[in-house]
């Protein structure tokens, strides 16, 4: 049975795939309407689906990857974001990737930013205090806010103020007395240069008394974050951090008080969150559906899955850089900035350029360049109208709007010296070849409309 | 506030009719005319070049008090040894990897601002870079920048199709405006909307142009991407044009051709990677588009890396190697193109650091720090004072000069606008200009 594209079903599905993972093809949001949203908020919640990528995609691309190089980390990641059986799960290590954030541009040693990116897809849909403790106790997260070098007598600050910053409570939340006792409590916590792992130096650490948050004790870095999470700031900092994520750059306390009440009452379950994001009838309303910019990696992501392009996805690395999200290289501490600072003029021809990648594939690397130029030798569609609404229906998953259809119908009906000349439905593979300048040329001008630039 | 949303609204109003009208033939018509007109009047008149130096730069390891024996106990593995450091005065010296800016120095047209800082300092990057952002230490709300409310402030400016040019991929709040037209790019030479195919390009372009014209009076997403996509295509344009007229793509020119840099190229310094390092490359783009007259009064570059927590020697020595090289050719590139007179660039950073060396050879977050200005008017030498090493608040500096001071000279003395009415309140001016 095929559900119409307008229909609220479909819009309201294609909606979550997008948002709580990284979209999903025409076929896969028809079979899941006939599922129910409900039935799908909960497998993408709390099932999680064997998962064959880790053996898999060692060897993806025909080229082995070597995890000595950040960029075929890059890709071994951006693999798992296309074809994972577990979407929300790579969504949410993602936000965790933004969230308590290192960067091999500091982190000289990819296995530990491997191992990280792990860490995230393990921990990442459980306790957040769990986290938390394990993040403190992460080699990369050590190495890139130095707390190997944060020793008795001699505290580096850095980490035992992010913690509280960044990771936790946010600023205002604390002083600066606060950042330098909670240094002395990491003081210690360090990690073994040749196995790259967490080591305890207990003669670096200074057991002496320490008062953070006005709680006095001669407190170890377990401790701190047992008292982090006790803060009343907690369960709202990181629930806005949750809700701009998933569901608005604009989360005022009255939007994310709900989400913070459930997260505190379910002592800090990640999970029972997003449920309740998924679920609620404002993820559906006209203020959240098409009212965030894609950012880099869903564009990058949503892009190929839709179209189905089966290549080597280096070229997408550098196309990300130019967007502005280069992965397991945040800018700094604080991640991405994300919102409306992902698009620029720079971003946005950066995006367009790499559509213009995938519109030039050979057919038989693109299943959608493929499939179209079947669909209209069987005689499926009769007018321009009809090529503008089929790329439509499979890359943005809604209709255009009426002056974007327009303008793409004139696209097609417009020779290359601007002249009228009506677009002719290619019959065989004489006129396909004829046809087939535009048909890739409509394919890049769809994901340059404006449409394509939203979630 | 009653008055900014009524130019909202006229503003809007404007992008409307030119959209629905005849979206791409306007918009490539205005393209074409932009450099003159309007634009033209500026495009004489002065540039201000921002150099953001992101992660907080110890100032004290960058001028350096090498007299002061305090200086030498709180630093005792970090210190920049005495003979080491290049000389200003009696007291203060550059460190040793400023060479060039030394010379600079020399030559009168660097100012090294002492001591800069703001009440109350905040010891987070981010607030702090905020705070510098939007001149305002006291308010988390601001959102427009100190340069984007001169760009909405001054009348001229929002007419200006190409007022801000940041290199980078994501654009700082500095520039942030209502209405000012500012673009972020990379590199300007393949800056642009790129075809298909060639032969394709001018449907396409009439396409994409057409999809992004139609503005909406709705403050949405939609909106606003359109919005972005139309200016992008309107700067990469007039960039372009300017970039031809002036024949100054001189990357691709084959060697021993004709051009205003045959002889005695400035020596722009190359970077970890190969080429010209990434700060060096964007200068020396932004001496091109001041060459190629755009009317484009800001240009914003960064440099990043200047967080050091631990072993900080070599890490900063590179970075001010950087700096200091960068700099030197960007001055001898806008002087053999006789525009140094035309330019004044400022840098900052959001913090200095602590003045005690923490026990992995770096050091923690500070305040108060130095800042550089440079340029053909500038009245180079020492301004503000050095800040007292033996009157410390919690091991930090307290600031002398508050770095609005310096805001405002830009925007009285050099841009030639109200500073009071950017700033939201009343700074007094250094004698940075001759």
């Amino acid at each position: 049975m095929s559900v119409d594209v307008t229909s609220r079903e479909y819009q309201q599905m294609a909606h979550l795939l997008r948002r709580a993972g990284f979209g999903a093809d025409h076929e896969t949001i028809q079979s899941l309407v006939q599922k129910g949203l409900k039935s799908v908020v909960h497998s993408l919640v709390y099932e999680t689906a064997p998962d064959p990528l880790d053996t898999m995609l060692d060897r993806m691309d025909g080229e082995e990857l070597n995890y000595n190089q950040a960029g075929d980390l890059q890709i071994w990641w951006l693999n798992r974001m296309v074809h994972s059986p577990n979407p929300l799960q790579e969504k949410m290590t993602l936000f965790w990737h933004g969230h308590f954030v290192s960067a091999y541009s500091k982190v000289n040693n990819l296995l530990m930013l491997y191992r990280q990116n792990q860490l995230f897809r393990r921990m990442g849909m459980g306790n957040f205090r769990d986290l938390t403790q394990a993040v403190s106790k992460d080699p990369a997260m050590i190495w890139y806010l130095d707390n190997q070098y944060n020793r008795k007598g001699h505290a580096n600050e850095n980490y035992g103020r992010e913690l509280m910053e960044l990771f936790t409570l946010g600023i205002g939340h604390y002083t600066e007395e606060d950042v330098r006792q909670n240094a002395r409590a990491f003081t210690g916590w360090g990690f073994n240069r040749l196995t790259a792992e967490y080591q305890f130096n207990p003669e670096q650490h200074d057991d002496g008394i320490k008062t953070v948050l006005g709680q006095t004790g001669s407190w170890n870095g377990n401790d701190i974050v047992d008292i982090l999470m006790k803060q009343p700031s907690l369960p709202s900092f990181i629930c806005t951090k949750l809700y701009k994520f998933f569901v608005s750059d604009n989360a005022s306390p009255e939007d994310v008080k709900p989400y913070a009440d459930i997260f505190a009452s379910s002592g800090l379950k990640i999970q029972p969150v997003l449920e309740a994001m998924f679920l609620s009838p404002e993820f559906y309303s006209e203020k959240v559906m098409w009212q965030k910019f894609k950012t880099p990696t869903e564009f990058v992501v949503d892009a190929i899955r839709s179209t189905g392009t089966q290549v080597s996805l280096r070229p997408a690395l550098f196309a990300m850089r130019a967007m502005g999200q280069e992965l397991f290289n945040a800018p700094s501490v604080k991640g991405w900035d994300g919102g409306v600072t992902w698009i620029n003029t720079n971003t946005l021809f950066a995006r367009f350029q790499f559509c213009m990648q995938l519109a030039r594939m050979n057919p038989e690397n693109s299943p959608m360049l493929a499939a179209i130029e079947q669909t209209l030798l069987k005689g499926e569609m009769q007018t321009p109208e009809d090529v503008v609404d089929y790329y439509a229906t499979r890359l943005l998953h809604r209709r255009l709007d009426d002056h974007s259809r327009e303008v793409l119908v004139n696209y097609l009906n417009t020779n290359r010296n601007g002249e009228a000349e009506p677009f002719q439905i290619p019959t065989n593979a004489r006129t396909m070849r004829a046809a087939q300048l535009k048909i890739h040329g409509l394919m890049h001008m769809v994901m340059v409309t404006p449409e394509f630039q939203l979630v | 506030m009653g008055n900014s949303r009524r130019e909202f609204i006229k503003n809007g109003l404007t992008f409307v009719s030119l959209g629905m009208a005849a979206p791409a033939v306007l918009a490539r018509a205005a393209a074409d005319t932009a450099p003159g007109g309007e634009a033209a009047k500026s495009s004489q008149g002065k540039v201000l070049v921002v150099l953001q130096m992101f992660g907080g730069n110890d100032g004290l390891n960058t001028v350096i008090p090498y007299t002061d024996p305090l200086y030498y106990q709180n630093r005792p593995v970090i210190g920049i040894p005495r003979t080491d450091v290049l000389p200003i005065s009696s007291k203060i010296g550059f460190h040793p990897a400023m060479s060039a800016m030394q010379k600079l120095y020399q030559q009168g047209h660097l100012a090294v601002v002492q001591g800069v800082g703001y009440p109350n300092p905040n010891l987070s990057h981010f607030r702090s870079t905020a705070i510098w952002e939007t001149a305002d230490p006291v308010s988390t709300i601001v959102q427009e920048g100190w340069l984007g409310r001169y760009f909405d402030d001054d009348g001229h400016l929002r007419e200006n199709p190409l007022a801000g040019i940041n290199f980078g991929a994501v654009m700082p709040r500095t520039l942030n405006s209502d209405y000012g037209s500012v673009v972020s790019m990379q590199n300007p030479a393949t800056y642009g909307f790129q075809p298909i195919y060639p032969m394709e390009k001018n449907v396409e372009v009439d396409a994409f142009t057409a999809l992004y014209s139609k503005g909406t009076m709705a403050s949405s997403y939609d909106d606003l991407v359109r919005k972005t996509g139309h200016r992008a295509y309107t700067s990469s344009e007039i960039i372009h044009k300017a970039l031809r007229k002036e024949q100054l793509d001189d990357s691709e020119a084959p060697l021993g051709s004709p051009s205003s840099q045959t002889l005695d190229a400035p020596a722009y310094p190359g970077g970890i990677r190969g080429g010209l390092s990434p700060l060096a490359k964007n200068l020396k783009s932004v001496a091109q588009l001041i060459a190629a007259d755009m009317g484009t009064t800001v240009f914003y570059v960064s440099q990043g890396g200047f967080d050091t927590h631990a072993n900080q020697p070599p890490t900063q020595a590179q970075l001010l190697q950087d700096l200091s090289e960068s700099l030197a050719a960007f001055y001898a590139d806008l002087k053999q193109r006789g525009l140094l007179d035309r330019v004044m660039l400022i840098t900052f950073s959001e913090f200095g650091r602590r003045v005690q060396q923490n026990a992995s050879n770096g050091t923690d977050h500070g305040t108060a720090s130095c800042l550089f200005v440079m340029g053909g008017r500038v009245n180079g030498g020492l301004h503000g004072e050095y800040p007292a090493l033996d009157d410390l608040d919690f091991g930090n500096l307290k600031f002398t000069t508050d770095f609005r001071d310096v805001y405002a000279t830009a925007l009285d003395e050099w841009l030639g606008v109200s500073s009071q009415k950017v700033l939201s309140g009343s700074f007094k001016p250094l004698r940075l200009l001759a």
